[in-house]
């Protein structure tokens, strides 16, 4: 999993079914530092956060599994909100 | 995933069996804020996209698999939904 920081929503109303009912947000890849690190990615959300929240997230096959249907083509989700780091 | 907008499409008559009746558009990878990022890709439009559109693009071999419906799929990159709007929050980006 990753760290990252929420910086925003997506709206897209027209989508492929499996993804109906899937909020989505725009992440920024941070290292456990809190550097901004690569391109922002659009995930799906499973816990609420929110634009500014610092989150962790998986990247895969496993990201659909957060689906009630798991047969969707999620290839990146939220698995929680990050409190604190400590290195 | 990411997102990207359509700037054209592929014609092509001569096509592998499983893309058989897919529209193959061409995307340009862009950052939320419009900028335009890395190079282009084509993709299988799942949601009747054209050209102009942002779009949410996924790269992924299984994931097209769930939506293509195929059990052997012969692509990897789709367009998985229209971008109406993002909203990027003042400042939390930095």
């Amino acid at each position: 999993m990753h760290i990252g920081k929420v910086i925003g929503t997506v709206v897209a109303t027209r989508k492929v079914e499996q993804l109906k009912g899937s909020r989505l947000l725009v992440l920024l890849p941070l290292d456990p530092e809190g550097n901004p690190e690569g391109r922002p990615v659009e995930v799906v959300d499973t816990v609420r956060a929110g634009p500014g929240d610092i989150v962790y997230y998986v990247r895969g096959r496993e990201a659909a599994h957060t689906r009630d249907d798991k047969f969707n083509p999620a290839d990146a989700a939220i698995m929680g909100i990050v409190d604190r780091v400590d290195l | 995933m990411y997102i990207g907008k359509v700037i054209g499409d592929v014609v092509s008559s001569v096509k592998y069996p499983t893309l058989e009746a897919q529209k193959i558009l061409v995307v340009q990878p862009i950052d939320p804020d419009g900028t335009e990022t890395g190079r282009t890709v084509l993709a299988l439009d799942q949601v009747d996209a054209g050209i102009g559109d942002v779009v949410l693009i996924v790269d992924q071999g299984t994931a097209a698999r769930t939506v293509l419906l195929q059990e052997y799929p012969t692509v990897r990159t789709l367009i998985l939904g229209i971008v109406d709007r993002i909203d990027l929050p003042e400042g939390t980006a930095k």
